[in-house]
């Protein structure tokens, strides 16, 4: 029993650090180059350019030259952008969580189910941005392929929940809070 | 008069530039470079005289930012094994030494100015870094080909 019970603590240990591994935090130079970018666009990179950063065709294309310094290169160069594309995820997922709360706080009719799934879909990213960040530093990004596109896939998918629930939130206008209020 | 902003002008505008222009220009790359030509470096908008004679500057403007992503889209989106043809070809439609363009391009990165603006940091840094590794990949089989009796460059490898 103590050790199912010891089991199940470090799985919701682990849990808690991929959640906060993938955290993204910004330094002063990110947010100078994001700030921008992110009022103006779509902060969730497309899938096709996700496959590109993890490609397999790539490493392979690579592998044939026979050359440590090429390899090298080209090891340095995608590991950065990997990282860069998970913590651009996470800050992604993180600011459509952000407006989602700030849109139902203010909303009357929550619809209970979509939140959860929304939730649901918020912990996974940032457990995966986490498993994600760690893999990074002790594998090639081409091995990490399809959990990157998953996360890719599901970043989207939430981005759509985001959307679809905010369409049908009721939020009350300024004149009727005010009515109410007095 | 020229008539005011409309989509269908716009359409017409992008149409012409792309068969009366960037047909002409062999390769991906080339089309690149060439529309980040028509680009104020100090207020980013696009221009082209051409272009604005027969359609309003805006609709000419928009229609070469619009060209602009189309193509930095497509290079974002090629295989590396593609962005190492794609510059090939560049530098061979280019009439310069091959030895020179490499070397210009792995010192000063020219290449970066040619990013659009407002695009996704993380495709145009993919972009910018497959650039700099196919100029690497060039610049070895350079090297062999220099190195081997035969002039010929050889082929990249098969993809599998």
């Amino acid at each position: 029993m103590i050790a199912v019970y010891a089991c199940s603590g470090l799985a919701v240990l682990l849990l808690i650090l991929l959640f906060f591994v993938g955290d993204g935090r910004e330094t002063d130079e990110d947010k100078l180059l994001y700030a921008e970018h992110d009022l103006r666009s779509e902060v969730l990179s497309p899938p096709e350019i996700v496959h590109r950063i993890f490609s397999r065709q790539d490493r392979r294309f690579i592998r044939d030259f026979d050359s440590p310094r090429l390899r090298r290169i080209y090891s340095k160069e995608r590991k950065q952008i990997a990282r860069d594309w998970i913590r651009q995820t996470s800050r992604g997922i993180r600011k459509i969580m952000r407006d989602h709360l700030r849109s139902a706080r203010a909303s009357q009719n929550l619809e209970l189910s979509g939140e959860i799934s929304l939730l649901g879909h918020y912990v996974q990213l940032r457990c995966l941005c986490g498993l994600l960040a760690l893999s990074s530093l002790l594998v090639s990004p081409g091995v990490l392929q399809e959990v990157a596109l998953y996360a890719c896939n599901l970043s989207h998918r939430m981005k759509s929940a985001h959307h679809r629930l905010e369409a049908t939130f009721q939020i009350p206008s300024p004149e009727s809070t005010a009515g109410v209020s007095r | 008069m020229k008539d005011a902003f409309k989509p269908g002008l716009l359409r017409s505008a992008y149409d012409d530039l792309l068969n009366r222009t960037l047909a002409k220009i062999p390769s991906e790359f080339g089309r690149l470079i060439y529309l980040a030509s028509t680009r104020d470096y100090n207020s980013g908008s696009y221009h082209h005289e051409g272009l604005s004679t027969r359609f309003t500057s805006e609709d000419a403007s928009a229609a070469l930012w619009a060209a602009h992503r189309e193509i930095f889209w497509r290079l974002a989106s090629l295989s590396l094994e593609e962005v190492v043809r794609e510059l090939d070809a560049y530098i061979q439609s280019s009439h310069e030494q091959c030895d020179e363009i490499l070397h210009a391009w792995l010192e000063l990165e020219p290449y970066r100015v040619a990013i659009p603006m407002d695009v996704d940091p993380i495709m145009a840094q993919l972009l910018l870094s497959n650039i700099k590794i196919g100029l690497e990949v060039l610049r070895i089989r350079q090297k062999k080909n220099s190195a081997s009796p035969s002039g010929a460059w050889p082929l990249p490898s098969p993809a599998r």
